[in-house]
């Protein structure tokens, strides 16, 4: 047995599986409950629609879905997520998911039903958003009034 | 001896890594990775045997001697039992 970090994984092995916490991407992944395969990423090839791994500079581990690019860099947004994060850089970006475990069943991103799925997150985002902002920003009221 | 609840084994082409899943991920948030044998007594330990049944079961499974087999299993218990893997 051993145990490495993210990096050391994906530059050993090609591919490291982790548990994802949070719900910024239900409900594709369930917080501790689904895993992801991740892949190192080529940043020039990767695509609308894509998941990825990327570190922030304060240190925090991030996944989630390549909304596009804009002069500042990728525009990530996770699929629950209303407000979308500007300015993402290839050299944060650590891995690409390539498929994942709902419970014991391997999803690739491949599959047809992943395909449409993403399309449909893709699609009626712009509609989601409004909704989704207003959602987050009362919970973060409620948060800080806790 | 089992397998604690919130360990589990996915298995991709040739690797085998064990991840933490529901609340074993709230402490552990590393990945191990198994070789070919570790993943057989990971499967076997995800059953409930002894360290006895899985030094046998090592021998019927792969060309290998008791002696090396019972070492071999000693040493992946110990680290499984290190890591926190395991219900005794």
């Amino acid at each position: 047995m051993s145990n490495h970090t993210v990096e050391e994984v994906l530059r050993r092995d090609g591919r490291y599986i982790a548990t994802p916490v949070g719900v910024s991407m239900w409900p594709m992944l369930r917080s501790r409950t689904d895993t992801v395969l991740l892949v190192p990423a080529d940043a020039a090839a990767l695509r609308r629609g894509d998941v990825i791994l990327y570190r922030r500079p304060t240190g925090k581990m991030v996944l989630h879905r390549i909304r596009g690019r804009d002069a500042q860099g990728f525009v990530l947004c996770g699929d629950n997520q209303g407000a979308a994060e500007h300015g993402v850089q290839a050299e944060w970006i650590i891995g690409v998911m390539k498929g994942f475990f709902r419970k014991e069943k391997y999803i690739p991103v491949t599959a047809r039903g992943y395909r449409a799925y993403m399309r449909l997150v893709l699609w009626t985002h712009p509609l989601r958003a409004p909704f989704l902002r207003l959602r987050d920003h009362f919970r973060r009221r409620k948060g800080a009034s806790a | 001896m089992k397998i604690k609840p919130g360990f589990m084994l996915r298995e991709i082409d040739d690797t085998s890594v064990v991840v933490a899943v529901g609340e074993a991920s709230e402490h552990f948030n590393g990945l191990i990775t198994l070789n070919t044998t570790g993943s057989f007594l990971w499967k076997k330990l995800q059953q409930g045997a002894t360290e006895q049944e899985l030094v046998q079961a090592l021998c019927g499974a792969f060309e290998v001697d008791p002696d090396t087999a019972r070492a071999d299993t000693a040493e992946f218990v110990a680290a499984a039992r290190k890591a926190g893997f395991l219900d005794e």
